[in-house]
This record gives C-alpha cells, structure tokens and sequence, in this order.
C-alpha cells in the first residue's frame, strides 16, 4: 500500500526528495533514456539550481531530455557545462571540445519569456553573462538544416 | 592541365538528336559546375519565356566536378529548368551513384529538351545513346522503375534516375528520384520529365576519373574524412536532422496546423528522438560520402505496418505538426507514398496543410473532399489525400497545381492561408521569430526555399538577434545565399560545412587537386556570387518585379499566438527594410535589377548583351 501511495503521489508530480525517489520519478517521467539521475538534493547556501534541457544526441547519450545542475552562485554557462560533464561523462568528449561553440548555441528566456541565443558565452568567460537562479537553459546543436 | 572534360551532352526528345557540346573550360572557373552550371546551361538553352511543361522547356543537369573522385559527399548533381511550380528558376540537388555514372559516361552535364511521342527512358552507355520504349514502366513507381530497367539491362550497375505516376501526371511538385532513394525535390523537376514522356535517365558509365593531383587529392580527403565523423556532424550521424522536431518547437518556430502556431503540443511523439527509438531501422549514406544522414525508419505494427522510408525534418514537418497530425507511423507512411509516386513531401505536406486549414474554415466542404474529414490531425485523410494528389484524383487533383494556383481555384480568403513564396510551398522553420531567414525566403530565387538562402544560420546561432529586424540583415542574407551557391555548385553536401575552417581556401584547394583548375579563395567565393546572380538574371528574364520578393500575409499580420517566440511578427516595414538592405549589399538597383556594372564586375556581360537584344 505505501508502495502504492508513493506511485500516485509520484504521478501527481510531488514527491519526497530523497535520492531514490527522485530516480524513480525520473524514470517515471523520461522512460528508456534514463539511466540514472545523480541529482543532489539539498542546495548549499553559495550554490543554486539551474535546468538544462537537452536535445538529439545529447539527450541520447545522457540518456536524459532535462539536467539539473547546481552551480556556484553567479555561475556562467561555462560553469555549468563543467557541472554537466561532471554528472555525465558520456557527454565529456562533446561538451570539452575547445570549439563547442561552432556546434551548440545556448538560449537562455529572456523578460518576455523569449528564448534568446547566447552563443559565445562558454568561449568569453570572463565576460560571460551571470545566471539566475532557476535559470532554464537549451543546449542546441546548432547544425541546421533537412 | 584541367581534368574537366568539359563535355555536355544534348538531347532533344522530340527528334531523338544527340550531339556532344565541349564547354570552354572557362565555364568551370565561372561558374564551377552543379547549381552554376546547370543555371548557366538552362539560360542559354531555353528560349525566354518558355512553357514550364511545354518541350521548349529544358532539363539541365549538371555533375560536381568532384564526383566520382575522392572528395568527401562531392558525389553530387543538380538539375536546373524553368519551374512549372514557380514560373522561375527551379534547381534541385541530388547525391550519389548516378552524378558519377553520368562523369564516369564522360560527360559534365546533360541538357534534354523537346518532347517524345511516346513514353520512352534514355539509356546513357558511355558514348553510347539510345531511346527506349517506357510504356511498360508507365504507371510504376520510382523504385519499381529502377528495378524494372536494371533488370531488363541485367546490369546492377546502371543507375537509374527515374519519375513516378506524379511525374506522369504533371503534379507540379514532382520529383526526380535516382539511385532507389535520393531525390531532385523541389521545385518540379519530375513534372517537367513527365511533359517530355521521359520516364528515366538511365546511365552506364565506365571510363576512368582521373584527379589533377592525387597525392594531394587523397591528403585531403583522408583529413576531411576524418572531421566528417567528428563533433561537426554528430548531429546528422546519430538522430538525424529529425533533432530539429523539439530544438524548434522549444524555441517556438516548428510551424504547426499550417503555420498557425509556433509549437505542437505532441511534439515529443513526432520528434526525432522518438522516431530513433521506436522506428529507426538502419542509417545508409549516400556515395562517398563519410557522414550518413540518411535515417531509414519504418513502421513494425498498425494499420501503416510495413511502410518504411528514410525520414527527414523537412518531411517529417510537413506531414506531422503542420497537419497537425501526431501519430509518427502516418507520417512514415505519407512520407513513403510521396517517394513511391515521386513528388516533393514538402510541398505535398504543406499543400494538405491549407486544404484542412481551409476545410476547417469551411472553404472546402466534404463534397469538395470526395468524403474525407479533412480536419487537422485527421491521418488517415492526410494518407488518402497524399495518394490522391500523386494520381490527380477528385480534390487531389486541385491540390496537384500546388497550393497558390489551388487557392486561386477555391477563391475567397483561401490564398490567404496558402503558406508559399513564389509559389514554393514553405520549409519547416516560422520565419515571425527568425529574421534574417524571412529575408532569404522572400528574396531567394527558388521561392520558399531554406537551403539555397541558408539564412537561418545567423538567426539560429544567436549572431543576430531572431526577433529583431534592421537593414544590415541584407548583409547576412548575401553572404549566406552566396556560400550556398558556392557549395551548391562545387557541391559539397551542406552538411560538410561546419568541417571546413576557412570553407573558401580549403574549397578551392580541393577543388584544384581535383580538377587542375586554380582558383584563389576569392575567386572560388566571387563564383557564390556570380551564381546567385545569374540565377536572379534568369528569373528577371521570365518576368520576375519586387512584388514577387515578399511573404505571405499571414507573417506580417498574424503574431505567433504562444510560446518562446509568442507574439513575434515580421512587420510589412521591417521587411521592405531589409529587402532594401539586401538589394543595396547586392549592388543593384532598389528595384532590385542588375546594372552593368555590376554584370560586369562579375563576368556576367553577355547576359546583358542579350538583354540589349530582347529590347
């Protein structure tokens, strides 16, 4: 019964957030591309949550459609690639290429609820812009075209 | 010493004449070959004002002078003709066997005119030319045809460039397909070979390809082949260009129930990740190519079971959330019978898209559709209307004019909700949120075409803000329209492009080791140039004016209604600002004529001279 009960609670969309349960509702959600979501749970005070969402094989090799990562505070993107690559391995090769910004583009929302480009952040880190926390971010590979 | 042999094949269906024209080499440094060539090929070889459908229409194809060598994707043709979609210039790329049977035949390109009596297939076997009696292939599908005449010739090593019934039928988005599953798309080739009763072009081509400098031809090719299974085409490798399904419809520009909204709510159930999960069966490439894009999928149960095909964004668009439609087995199948009977799924998806969104708006009654429910998302009226437009059946047949001449059928606010340019059904990508793109759409010379614009680029890798618009844009526009022409007509598979990192330089010097033709990286960029304005000097010559350079209203009046790009609109101002823009970066007139000078500037005097004539 309290198996049950977790289930729906799950399907409801709030869930305790404990390590496991986490990882079950994950799989609930993204199905055959999980593998495993090593999530932190708490957040610590010089830190905060960001959402990565990623696309085609990126996601393929993640085995995951959306990332969270927590960062430093006034992180940059590039920070959260680091982050990334920390979580995910399979996504080292890709994401420490020295020309990742030839290939993926990050769009970050703007005040309107625009998704805008931000595509040289990764490589001009020392100007590269701040992120807010609960920031969402897209990472696009960028070839067009089909 | 150039290994271009410079050798055009002519032949003339309604005589059965065949001559063999040398070109003067010069040709190749002009105009390279490819989309260039043929461009320059049609322009000289059909008379102004031609009937798109009638025999004074001509077909020029032309190969890349890299095809059959060693260069990475460079087995690659073009065919140019006046589009009977169009009325402008309709120039369609394809890759693979054929564009190195017809270099291996000995020829450079093939300039086909008038029109046989009778259904018939030309067999080129090297210097050998013959005319085929075709009314058995009649009626048969592309594939069927290729297999029937590599059967009759018992010689698997023919390859076949073919039309199915759409092409027969004279649809006026039908294509030419070659090599079993590559096709001259858009635009209508095949219902130009239809007008000529010319079922198929089959070649037998066995003379030796020599490189100018092999040494440095094959160090090339091994680097090239090297990036080209690297990061830089990862994304065509592994999913496909199926990835674009959720990139664009999280940014809010995947054009859904006939580009009414910018984001389709079943978009995961049509995305590529999906279709590589559940429906992936292989991935093919084409010949020499090192990347393999192709993802062939097919449907293992259901009412579509059986029916596979290798699936593409640009089809999968069309025929999903632009019908609205999110069953991914549907889309397969559709896909598959725009293949079967040979016509452009692009133009076929968006042509079905207006009819439903008419339907729904009561401009088309089920007395119109012959009983089908022609609503949005209704996939198996999408299915039966894909077969009827192939075989010009009921409405299929109003549908088969394409989706501009079909609205001037239907009257009323119809043409309002027929979503083309120049008569070109449009590409999978909301130009309201990307606006260099808008501009190349409107300018392009093929009509609603991404490719030969490329101006997405800029829009879609943040160099530009997508949602602003400012006259500089005609800049972007330029350049980018220019590197397509030159990759277009050196023919290098666009997907190559980002293993390049001075594209110009390394173009040229493959294109030297190739062909013994030495070209500095600005004149191999200044022939981009000279292409992109010998085609707009082709279509001035068939009456194009401004008014022809600009968007359906429904970009310029209806603000994308949701999501990231929710609001977005191209105003009427901002795009005559930026066509000014890009007529200005173009060097011609603002009414968007070449002047002599600028003719001249690029080698392109005689063009003038005959116009100096014509008045």
């Amino acid at each position: 019964m309290v198996g049950v009960r977790i289930f729906r609670t799950l399907l409801a969309g709030s869930w305790p957030k404990t390590a496991s349960t986490f990882e079950f509702h994950h799989k609930l959600r993204y199905g055959g591309f999980l593998a495993r979501m090593p999530c932190p749970i708490a957040i610590k005070a010089d830190h905060m949550r960001l959402t990565v969402e990623l696309f085609g094989y990126m996601r393929a090799l993640a085995k995951a459609k959306q990332v969270e990562v927590d960062v430093v505070a006034e992180a940059t993107l590039h920070d959260v690639l680091d982050m990334l690559v920390g979580q995910y391995p399979e996504l080292r090769s890709t994401l420490s290429s020295p020309d990742l910004p030839e290939w993926f583009v990050f769009y970050l929302q703007d005040e309107e609820g625009h998704y805008r480009a931000s595509p040289h952040e990764s490589r001009l880190q020392e100007n590269a812009h701040i992120l807010q926390e609960n920031a969402h971010i897209l990472l696009v590979p960028t070839q067009a075209g089909g | 010493m150039s290994t271009v042999s410079g050798r055009v094949l002519l032949v003339d269906m309604t005589t059965r004449a065949t001559e063999v024209q040398e070109l003067d080499p010069e040709y190749f440094r002009l105009y390279l070959g490819g989309v260039g060539l043929a461009t320059r090929l049609l322009y000289e070889h059909m008379p102004p004002g031609a009937d798109p459908l009638g025999p004074e229409n001509v077909l020029a194809f032309a190969t890349s002078p890299l095809a059959a060598s060693l260069v990475p994707t460079g087995s690659k043709f073009a065919v140019a003709t006046k589009s009977p979609l169009t009325g402008f210039l309709g120039d369609s790329i394809s890759s693979s066997y054929w564009a190195a049977a017809l270099k291996q035949a000995g020829y450079e390109a093939l300039v086909i005119r008038g029109r046989a009596e009778k259904p018939t297939y030309v067999l080129i076997d090297d210097d050998h030319i013959s005319f085929v009696d075709a009314e058995h292939l009649w009626g048969k599908g592309s594939y069927a045809t290729e297999e029937q005449i590599l059967a009759d010739l018992g010689d698997p090593e023919v390859r076949v460039a073919s039309i199915g019934p759409a092409g027969e039928k004279l649809v006026r988005f039908a294509c030419i397909t070659n090599d079993k599953e590559r096709q001259l798309g858009r635009t209508g080739p095949g219902a130009v070979m239809g007008s000529k009763n010319l079922k198929a072009i089959a070649v037998r081509g066995t003379k030796p390809i020599r490189a100018a400098d092999l040494d440095r031809l094959s160090q090339l090719a091994l680097d090239m082949n090297h990036k080209a299974q690297g990061m830089a085409t990862a994304k065509y490798r592994i999913i496909g260009t199926p990835t674009n399904v959720l990139v664009l419809n999280r940014l809010g520009i995947l054009p859904t129930h006939n580009f009414q909204a910018g984001t389709f709510a079943a978009a995961e159930q049509v995305s590529g990740e999906y279709l590589h999960e559940h429906h992936w069966q292989k991935t093919v490439a084409c010949a020499g190519c090192p990347i393999g894009c192709e993802q062939v999928v097919h449907v293992k149960n259901g009412q579509y079971e059986g029916a596979g095909v290798s699936l593409d964004y640009e089809p999968l668009f069309a025929l999903g959330p632009c019908c609205g439609v999110d069953d991914l087995a549907a889309i397969i199948k559709a896909a598959a019978l725009c293949d079967t009977l040979g016509m452009d799924s692009i133009s076929a998806g968006v042509t079905v898209a207006w009819a439903m969104e008419c339907y729904e708006r009561g401009l088309l009654t089920q007395e119109d559709t012959d009983g089908l429910e022609l609503n949005f998302g209704n996939h198996q009226a999408m299915v039966a209307l894909i077969e009827r437009i192939g075989r010009r059946q009921g409405l299929g047949d109003v549908l088969a004019e394409g989706c501009r001449r079909a609205a001037a059928q239907i009257g009323g606010d119809a043409e309002r909700f027929a979503m083309q340019v120049k008569g070109l059904e449009m590409p999978g990508y909301d130009p309201r949120a990307l606006k260099t793109y808008a501009l190349g759409l409107a300018v392009g010379t093929r009509g609603g075409c991404h490719n030969r614009s490329a101006a997405y680029e800029p829009d879609i890798k943040g160099e530009v803000d997508r949602f602003a618009a400012d006259r500089e844009r005609g800049v972007l526009a330029k350049r980018q329209e220019d590197f397509a022409a030159t990759l277009d007509s050196a023919m290098f598979c666009k997907f190559l492009r980002g293993c390049f990192q001075d594209f110009y330089a390394e173009g040229a010097e493959f294109y030297e080791a190739t062909t013994g033709l030495a070209l500095t990286a600005e004149e191999f960029k200044q022939a981009g140039e000279r292409v992109s304005n010998l085609k707009k000097a082709f279509n001035i010559r068939e009456g194009w004016t401004r008014a022809d350079d600009w968007l359906p209203a429904r970009f310029l009046e209806e603000p994308l209604p949701e999501g990231p790009s929710g609001g977005a609109v191209l105003t009427s101002d901002e795009l005559e600002t930026m066509i000014d823009g890009y007529y200005e970066a173009r060097g011609w007139t603002s009414e968007g004529l070449m002047t002599a000078e600028k003719l001249a500037t690029l080698g392109l005097e005689d063009l003038l001279e005959e116009r100096r004539k014509a008045v």
